[in-house]
């Protein structure tokens, strides 16, 4: 009876030990965590390579530079390659000023450019007053832009040097 | 050591049986709270699991990027496992940004609806949750609770190339309800 009476006691304190270890893994709280993570991309610069150049112009004959002539405007951007980034020109400006009266500077359709492969040849056209979206090149992060246009100066244009500033913006659209 | 004390005399024996038993009935009236309860919770611990990253992918300075809850790849996701229909509480700790080299800082926002939650583990369907506030729900009938998290990293301007990470903290538990 004694020892009965000693397995019943023992066997009651294990209940109540398992009971209360099932109570405090219940009680006990989980946890457990994830990492959030990003990398951001080289940021996005321009550098201007080359002025849009009309060259000598004589009065009443206009003049078109195409983007992809050598002589027409050029800038690079670079930044997180296969980027895709949104190309516009803040300021086109509609007229050269000089010496005599303001000569009009015109741009077609198909007056910009852009290529991943930094060369006129083969370049994109686009229409530099609604601008582009385009992606860098995606080893390089490189995308080179090309802009042309026509300058119409009058037939008694003043000799000189004419001459406005063209703004170009980029800026990564985030795809 | 009570009851070995007890034990010397034959009389004193039946005082040890009575004492047994109110001891069994003491110990009974201990559990009964206890077994209720953990009956109520089907006696299983919690658990959770982390399933996926938060995962922003590359971002540009200057253009916040927003991952949805909805985004099965790049949505944070955790797995937790208990009593079968149990009520819980469910707490994240959200931190309120990346670091990446030198401890430089990238926010992240959480807003209303980047907390997900769903039994089944369907991430298109899965019912909105704020994830700033605790989120009280019932596992599922298996004892499931699947938790999608989105958010919004903000790189400034001039942020620094690189690699930024944060911790997320998923913490559940038992309401009792």
């Amino acid at each position: 009876m004694t020892l009965s009476v000693k397995g019943a006691v023992a066997g009651a304190a294990l209940m109540l030990v398992g009971a209360m270890s099932t109570a405090q893994a219940q009680a006990t709280p989980a946890t457990a965590s994830i990492t959030a993570t990003a990398t951001v991309a080289q940021a996005l610069t321009a550098a201007k390579v080359r002025d849009l150049d009309f060259g000598a112009t004589f009065g009443g004959i206009a003049r078109t530079v195409l983007p992809t002539d050598v002589s027409s405007g050029e800038v690079t951007l670079t930044g997180g390659a296969n980027a895709e980034v949104t190309v516009s020109f803040t300021t086109l400006p509609a007229i050269l000023t000089g010496p005599g009266v303001d000569i009009p500077l015109t741009y077609g359709a198909n007056a910009a450019a852009y290529n991943v492969a930094g060369t006129r040849a083969g370049a994109t056209a686009f229409d530099p007053s609604t601008g582009s979206t385009t992606r860098l090149n995606n080893a390089t992060g490189l995308l080179s832009i090309y802009l042309g246009g026509t300058v119409s100066p009058a037939a008694n244009q003043v000799a000189g040097t004419y001459t406005n500033t063209i703004n170009l913006s980029a800026a990564y659209t985030g795809n | 050591m009570w009851v070995r004390q007890r034990r010397r005399s034959g009389g004193e024996a039946i005082v040890v049986k009575h004492a047994v038993l109110v001891i069994g009935a003491l110990i009974g009236a201990c559990l009964l709270p206890v077994l209720a309860w953990g009956q109520g919770n089907g006696g299983r611990p919690l658990s959770a699991v982390s399933r996926q990253m938060l995962d922003f992918g590359i971002l540009f300075s200057g253009t916040p990027a927003r991952i949805s809850r909805f985004d099965a790849l790049r949505a944070g996701q955790f797995e937790l496992r208990g009593a079968k229909g149990s009520e819980v509480r469910i707490d994240l700790g959200l931190p309120a940004a990346m670091t990446g080299a030198g401890g430089a800082k990238l926010p992240l926002q959480f807003a209303a609806g980047d907390g997900g939650y769903a039994r089944d583990g369907l991430i298109a369907t899965a019912a909105p949750f704020d994830p700033r506030a605790p989120l009280v729900t019932t596992l599922s009938a298996n004892g499931r609770l699947y938790l999608f998290l989105g958010g919004t990293a903000t790189p400034a301007v001039r942020q620094s190339a690189g690699t930024y990470s944060g911790t997320v903290i998923v913490t559940i538990a038992y309401t009792g309800t």
